[in-house]
């Protein structure tokens, strides 16, 4: 045989009762994909919805997060240039410090290390002239707390380091340790006085170096 | 529904009924990957149904009955020969689109036929090449739709869900794809020895080209025996008809106690008589075959022939096959495996087998 026509001698309103059966079953499972489809397609837009307002959230506080971190990474980038201004041209304080820790002989006692416009600001200050206007309470009793700028820069600044020792050699070592540092411009001795302390003689000396750059 | 069984898209069981004037063959088979595998057979006495007027409701009671749980499934049904009017018929040089359109014509032409009155269908058989012309070859039916409104209404009472309504010799010509690789015999005859006669299908070149109906049939022997030995009851001429036939080899005292009654003189007589009209009618339609140029090769047959008629179709001198699948379990098709459980199904079942398969084509 040829071809997809066989014969069917069943009675037409028969092969249509089971065609029509046939299509409404076909329109049935049609209809219960498109549902499905529609309900799976409801679903996945909900989930989306869902993760369309985690994400949002999450973006929020991404943002928060990011403003804080942006805030400290120019408070950071800040202080590295500070730093790299410092460590360019700038006196090393610290260094200064732990160097003369580093090179005083054990004979040698620092009483006082002073910026020269430190001791003029002290000056200054207490310098306030009287007024009569504004005359200052008795209560309220005038305190004057030192303030060390750290920010400001103190080369070609005059320092003046104070200090007394028992031994003159000891004293002319340090001295001569200190004006050999690699960042002081210069260094003078501005006094030398021997002096009885605890009834025995001591040496008190000034020195005044100048700061220069590291580099 | 068969395009999706026929693709393997679904896996589907059928019940096969054979309406035949003495048995209702009875087939449960199930298509599934292309295999159609027949599960049981069973057979219905069914010479009480046909008393006068076929009683459509004892039948349908019947195999209600005898399916049982099959009745879920749905039915098809073979018709009597009789009920059924067909011919093959032949359209030259035209597209096989136009062939809807030619065959609305020709069942005008088939004669106490009328669409008002008739279900009317047809099957495209093949097409060939005939002194330089294309010949469509096609079988068109008709059944009377008083016989189909009777049929359908009464399975449906016994909740049998009939699809398909064939008849024999389009079972026949579906059955003739299992032998779809025969090449050398692509010329054949196959007969289908009914209760009330016999179906004969010419094929050339493996294509059906000529069938006919003749009215001899094994009621036909019984009828020539109960005319000529009036005296002698219809069961016990069946009785020896089934069971001796035209063998005259086979006489022994089991044989004997068959011609108790019978006289053997008349009865071999009578069953040359009919056998003879038979085969002559068969050798017709061979010489007719011979005239169109179609020289038969081989023929095959089944149904409920009698015993050694076998021996004269061997004596047309072609090669003759009786179609048992109880000797081998299955039979490949081009496109799929027919498979016979541990049953017995016999060349009984020939028609059936064919509206089996045709599901598959």
């Amino acid at each position: 045989m040829q071809g997809n026509k066989k014969i069917n001698l069943l009675p037409l309103s028969v092969k249509n009762k089971y065609i029509n059966k046939y299509l409404i079953y076909a329109a049935s499972l049609i209809c219960g994909i498109c549902i499905l489809a529609l309900l799976t397609q409801y679903l996945g837009m909900a989930f989306l919805q869902y993760d369309i307002k985690k994400i949002g959230k999450a973006n929020t506080e991404y943002n928060e997060e990011k403003a804080k971190i942006e805030l400290l990474q120019s408070a950071i980038d800040e202080h590295k240039v500070f730093l790299q201004d410092y460590e360019n041209g700038g006196f090393p304080l610290s260094r200064f410090m732990h160097d003369i820790q580093l090179h005083r002989p054990y004979t040698v006692s620092i009483i006082s290390i002073d910026s020269q416009d430190r001791l003029m600001k002290i000056a200054e200050t207490k310098e306030i002239p009287s007024d009569d206007t504004q005359e200052p309470s008795e209560d309220e009793p005038i305190t004057e707390t030192p303030v060390v700028n750290e920010t400001n820069d103190l080369s070609g600044e005059e320092i003046i380091i104070r200090g007394h020792g028992k031994n003159s050699e000891d004293i002319s070592r340090f001295i001569y340790q200190i004006s050999r540092l690699d960042y002081i411009a210069s260094a003078n001795i501005t006094a030398i006085e021997q002096h009885l302390l605890n009834d025995e003689p001591e040496s008190i000396f000034e020195i005044t170096v100048i700061g220069g750059a590291i580099n | 529904m068969d395009f999706l069984i026929k693709k393997n898209i679904i896996k589907k069981g059928k019940v096969i009924v054979d309406i035949g004037s003495k048995y209702i063959k009875i087939l449960e088979v199930h298509y599934a990957g292309k295999k159609v595998s027949v599960t049981n057979a069973q057979k219905i006495d069914s010479a009480a149904m046909f008393q006068d007027d076929i009683n459509y409701t004892d039948m349908a009671k019947e195999i209600s009955k005898t399916i049982g749980e099959q009745k879920k499934c749905e039915v098809s049904v073979s018709l009597p020969a009789h009920l059924v009017e067909s011919k093959i018929v032949t359209v030259k040089n035209k597209k096989q689109n136009d062939i809807p359109k030619l065959m609305e014509k020709e069942y005008s032409a088939m004669g106490r036929v009328s669409p008002l009155t008739h279900i009317l269908d047809y099957a495209h058989l093949g097409k060939k090449e005939e002194n330089s012309d294309t010949v469509h070859y096609s079988l068109i039916s008709a059944v009377h739709k008083n016989t189909m409104e009777q049929l359908v209404e009464a399975f449906e009472e016994y909740g049998l869900k009939i699809t398909t309504v064939t008849f024999p010799a389009y079972n026949m010509i579906c059955l003739s794809s299992l032998y779809y690789n025969d090449y050398e015999n692509l010329n054949r005859l196959m007969i289908d020895f009914g209760n009330s006669g016999t179906r004969v299908v010419a094929f050339s070149g493996g294509i059906p080209v000529y069938a006919r109906n003749l009215d001899i049939g094994f009621q036909t022997y019984v009828e020539k025996l109960s005319t000529e030995q009036d005296l002698v009851g219809t069961p016990d001429i069946i009785k020896a008809l089934t069971n001796i036939g035209e063998s005259s080899l086979l006489e022994n005292e089991q044989t004997q106690q068959y011609f108790n009654q019978l006289d053997k003189g008349v009865y071999y007589e009578s069953i040359d008589n009919v056998s003879s009209r038979l085969i002559g009618e068969i050798e017709r339609i061979i010489e007719f075959c011979e005239n169109n140029e179609i020289g038969i090769t081989k023929i095959i047959y089944g149904g409920s022939v009698i015993n050694s008629f076998d021996k004269r179709l061997k004596h047309l001198g072609f090669e003759v096959e009786k179609f048992d699948l109880d000797m081998c379990d299955d039979m490949q098709a081009k496109d799929f495996l027919l498979w016979i459980e541990e049953i017995s199904v016999g060349s009984l079942y020939y028609n059936a087998l064919g509206l089996a398969v045709s599901t598959m084509l």
